[in-house]
């Protein structure tokens, strides 16, 4: 079972078992372990060879390389290789705190108001609250609700999203918040590519209120640790 | 306790034939003795089987999240974002 702070080759295989090619070499685990335990998958954030480039998404993290914690996202536990090493609580720490710092938790928990930033593009860029059908390949759509910042996600082929369900399991009511039309799984931390998540034809409720943003990002911030 | 022992009668007869040494007694502990190691021998091996159940049952109902999370990670990797 990945612990929370353990450092694990990265293996990511397609529902048919076939390898997936990766740039990250290693994940950090930085879920907390009572989700870990029992949640099948880890919050975990891809770790890069060579020193930080850009300092502001990247913690360094010596030898290792550096963690990008704008692509931090959640992983089936069989993607994670055997734990080879344990970062200290230090860089555990400035990692996960790195992560709620770049999903903008600490803000949504205030309820702080913030206008969109215009996009530069002319194809159309998913909002932080907005509810999208996401295609991910599987028989049916699944809802996603965008977490990470506008002012990022105008910008990035990305964004960073949580899943939605429309089912109340009791087995999981630490971490799912009644939000969105369903249930949000505050640890299922989706990186989604823009152009997988539908902007024509969206579910309803289309947008998450700011009271369950509130919740959803303490949640968040509760998984995380941070 | 007592309807796992019914239903794991193999584990009771398994657990019956332990040697003195494999509950960590010498050979010639006393009958009490044996019972007692016995008894909290066959308790962590039931909590470890229900434990071990109980994540079973877990992992079983969240299949449709984990394929989700699987889905949405490969679908990243091939984006070449991940």
């Amino acid at each position: 079972m990945p612990r929370r702070g353990g450092l694990h080759p990265l293996a990511l295989r397609r529902g048919d078992g076939t390898r997936v090619r990766t740039g990250a070499t290693h994940v950090v685990v930085v879920s907390e372990d009572a989700w870990n335990r029992a949640m099948s998958t880890a919050i975990c954030v891809p770790v890069y060879p060579g020193p930080p480039a850009v300092a502001l998404f990247h913690v360094g993290l010596g030898d290792l390389g550096h963690a990008d914690v704008s692509r931090a996202l959640s992983l089936p536990r069989d993607a994670l290789g055997d734990e080879l090493d344990e970062l200290g609580r230090g860089s555990l720490d400035d990692v996960a705190r790195a992560v709620a710092a770049y999903l903008d938790l600490d803000a949504l928990a205030q309820r702080r108001t913030r206008r969109p930033v215009p996009t530069p593009s002319v194809q159309p860029t998913a909002r932080q609250k907005s509810i999208h059908w996401a295609d991910l390949g599987l028989e049916e759509r699944k809802r996603a609700l965008v977490l990470s910042p506008d002012e990022r996600n105008a910008v990035a082929p990305y964004v960073s999203a949580l899943y939605v369900t429309s089912r109340d399991k009791r087995n999981r009511r630490a971490w799912q918040v009644p939000a969105a039309g369903g249930w949000v799984i505050t640890g299922d931390l989706l990186l989604q590519p823009q152009r997988a998540l539908e902007h024509r034809r969206r579910p309803t409720p289309a947008r998450a209120t700011a009271d369950e943003m509130a919740e959803v990002a303490v949640g968040v911030r509760g998984v995380l640790r941070a | 306790m007592r309807r796992a022992y019914a239903n794991r009668t193999d584990l009771v007869d398994e657990m019956l034939e332990l040697a003195p040494a494999a509950l960590g007694l010498d050979a010639d502990a006393s009958t009490p003795a044996r019972i007692e190691a016995w008894l909290a021998y066959a308790r962590a091996a039931f909590e470890e089987e229900r434990r071990v159940r109980a994540y079973a049952e877990l992992a079983d109902l969240e299949a449709e999240r984990v394929a989700a999370v699987r889905a949405a990670a490969v679908s990243a990797a091939e984006d070449g974002i991940l």
